[in-house]
């Protein structure tokens, strides 16, 4: 399922929001396929501009984004949106469920935005996360981190390539967190691209690569294991725990940077 | 999938919905009220105007007697023409405009010799139908269809009319009953002499009603047609016929223009003034009423724009979720579409209903007609309840799709 080629390409990524605010600044750099990267950084460092560039939710000022074969940067909201639900699965910090549907039909929404409503394949994904019991849940009636799941299920639903994930265990405590960690571990184990954003070293950690951005700027594109030589910062999420030497037996099989 | 995201949203937001439903229900009650009343308003009004009296005066071609109504002159009464008493009911079985005749009274005219109370006065008899029966004619009860002078005039009576058939009996005009002393029950004495042969008939007649006209017939004696007939010895003519009919929706000149033409002998004048300004207040009024259903279906479109623009606004986010879950921007706004129609379809039909009533009443309270049913206002209103919320609605809608879902999103 490892598909080791090219799947994201970015090229001198800008992003301005206006004369003052620059949200990224000619930000390079590419995603192999199979592959699981962190953005990581400080507030306003540019870190959900660029998944929201990278989920087809916003576009750039200047630069390129290439995802597969298909150049993004060029396209209108329409087609963005046609390719976001084909190839693109988004999960939350903050789960954005709809309230008043219940988890299978938060799942089935988007199956029913791509065209193609199959019921049992929905109760099917949500069984893979772990809510086989918990179908007809509404959002209120389910915890943080069964929240996070049904979130993960909606987006994986629909098959994409990749999954882009803003701060996902943010929200939890850490027994969901490493749940839902060790869900995307599994997803990502599964040949799923996984580009996550994060402010926790642990969570980051996971990953097989560390982008880095500071005041817009990609300072750094490393391994995740470089995390393991720096002394834990403060921990604005809630980690959950980490689990690194698993993850160093992941990075020798996917052969990231 | 769509009819449950849509019923899912609306059970969500009861209160909500149950707002903007009253929104819509209380602009279609008003609207419907006004169409209903509308439209009937027409033919009712018209029905009213016939309580002014005739509007048509039907004559023989040749004829040129100066009888009749104000401003129209056929003539002198020394030329003797005539119209066959039995062509009358053509009239009210004319194809186009027979079901616009209210009523027609005809009359024949005599110059007679009138004597009470030791007092002599000449003055004219006019026989008449007062109310009577045509026999090969059927009004809407099924029973014979009664024409008149009590069904096309606005006199006042003070006694009773004469009844139909009755030829010993008459009615007289104010003036004369004043100059000749006379109240209902007095007896007069009427003679007419024949100018071509020089001989005199008489008669007596019991005096059953005064009438106050308001014109010129307040100096005439009134008595029934066949009693006046065999008077003069013209049994089975009539003078000049006067016609009620309903200017809407043909106009009084189309009415005459059709008798005419249906009896090739006569001559039919429509009131001109009187039918005209008669026209011209139906179309205005009828055209009032039409606005201030136009302006209560605006109202509404207000006041449920403002309410489903609130509601639209608060959704914002829930529209950026569907949207970066892969809603396209048609998708998202058939949805929303869909609820406020249905909020319109909802609204639109209690409002009708609402309003139908409120119409019935309106229409027996206010203008003391007959409380009529309107079915075609319930589908109109619910059509019109429809469109005003769908169209109230699309601006919000186009608006929060305009935005990105990133925004959206980032306010949480």
């Amino acid at each position: 399922m490892v598909d080791a080629a090219e799947l994201i390409r970015v090229r001198k990524l800008t992003k301005q929001y206006d004369e003052r605010t620059t949200a990224l600044d000619r930000v390079s750099f590419s995603v192999s396929g199979g592959e699981w990267v962190s953005v990581m950084g400080p507030s306003g460092s540019g870190k959900t501009t660029l998944l929201n560039i990278l989920g087809c939710l916003d576009s750039p000022t200047s630069g390129s984004v290439k995802i597969g074969d298909t150049e993004i940067t060029g396209l209108g909201e329409e087609r963005l949106t046609k390719f976001r639900r084909e190839n693109i699965g988004l999960v939350f910090q903050q789960y954005h469920l709809i309230p008043y549907l219940s988890a299978l039909e938060n799942v089935l929404m988007a199956q029913y935005f791509s065209g193609v409503v199959d019921e049992n394949d929905a109760r099917h994904v949500l069984e893979e996360v772990g809510l086989a019991d918990r179908l007809g849940y509404r959002p209120t009636q389910l915890s943080g981190g069964e929240q996070q799941r049904v979130c993960i299920a909606r987006a994986l639903v629909n098959a994409p390539r990749l999954l882009l994930a803003d701060e996902p265990t943010g929200n939890l405590d850490s027994e969901n967190g490493r749940k839902v960690l060790d869900l995307l571990e599994k997803l990502n184990a599964d040949g799923h691209t996984v580009v996550m954003v994060t402010h926790s070293n642990e969570v980051a950690s996971r990953s097989d690569r560390l982008l880095r951005l500071v005041d817009a700027k990609l300072v750094s594109d490393s391994s995740s294991a470089i995390l393991a030589q720096e002394r834990p910062g403060p921990e604005r999420d809630r980690p959950a725990s980490p689990r690194p030497a698993t993850k160093k037996d992941r990075l020798k099989k996917v052969g990231g940077t | 999938m769509f009819r449950r995201l849509v019923g899912r949203s609306m059970a969500a937001r009861k209160a909500r919905v149950a707002l903007a439903v009253l929104a819509v229900l209380a602009g279609a009650a008003a609207a419907s009220a006004m169409l209903s009343v509308s439209f009937s308003f027409e033919d009712n009004l018209a029905r009213e105007f016939r309580n002014f009296g005739p509007n048509i005066v039907v004559a023989p071609r040749s004829d040129t007697i100066e009888v009749g109504l104000p401003g129209i002159s056929f003539g002198s009464i020394t030329e003797q023409g005539y119209i066959n008493e039995s062509d009358l009911s053509t009239i009210k079985r004319l194809p186009a405009s027979g079901d616009s005749i209210v009523g027609y009274a005809p009359f024949l005219y005599q110059l007679v010799l009138a004597f009470a109370y030791g007092k002599n006065v000449n003055t004219v008899l006019a026989g008449t139908y007062f109310a009577h029966p045509e026999a090969n004619l059927t009004g809407p009860d099924g029973k014979a269809w009664t024409t008149g002078l009590q069904k096309i005039s606005s006199w006042g009576v003070r006694g009773s009319w004469v009844a139909d058939g009755d030829a010993d009996r008459c009615m007289v005009g104010a003036g004369l009953a004043k100059m000749m002393s006379l109240r209902p029950g007095a007896l007069l004495k009427v003679t007419y002499k024949n100018p071509s042969t020089g001989l005199s008939s008489t008669r007596m007649l019991n005096v059953t009603g005064i009438a106050t006209t308001g014109g010129t017939e307040d100096t005439m004696i009134f008595t029934n047609l066949a009693a006046a007939q065999e008077l003069s010895s013209r049994p089975g003519l009539v003078h000049i016929v006067q016609v009620s009919a309903l200017t809407s929706p043909a106009s009084a000149e189309d009415i005459a223009r059709e008798i005419q033409s249906a009896l090739p002998s006569v001559e039919a004048k429509s009131r001109l003034q009187l039918s005209k300004s008669e026209s011209d207040l139906i179309r205005q009024t009828g055209s009032l009423v039409t606005m201030i259903a136009a302006v209560a279906m605006g109202a509404t479109a207000l006041g449920v724009a403002a309410t489903m623009s609130t509601g639209v606004l608060e959704r914002r986010r829930e529209i950026g979720i569907m949207k970066a879950v892969g809603a396209g921007r048609r998708r998202v706004a058939s949805m929303f579409l869909a609820e406020a129609s249905l909020v319109g379809a909802a609204g639109g039909l209690f409002g009708a209903l609402a309003g139908l009533a409120l119409g019935m009443v309106i229409e027996e309270r206010v203008f003391g007609w007959p409380a009529t049913f309107q079915p075609a206002v319930l589908p109109l209103t619910m059509a019109l309840s429809i469109l005003v919320a769908a169209a109230a609605s699309a601006l919000p809608i186009w608006r929060a799709l305009a935005i990105g879902p990133a925004s959206v999103l980032r306010g949480g």
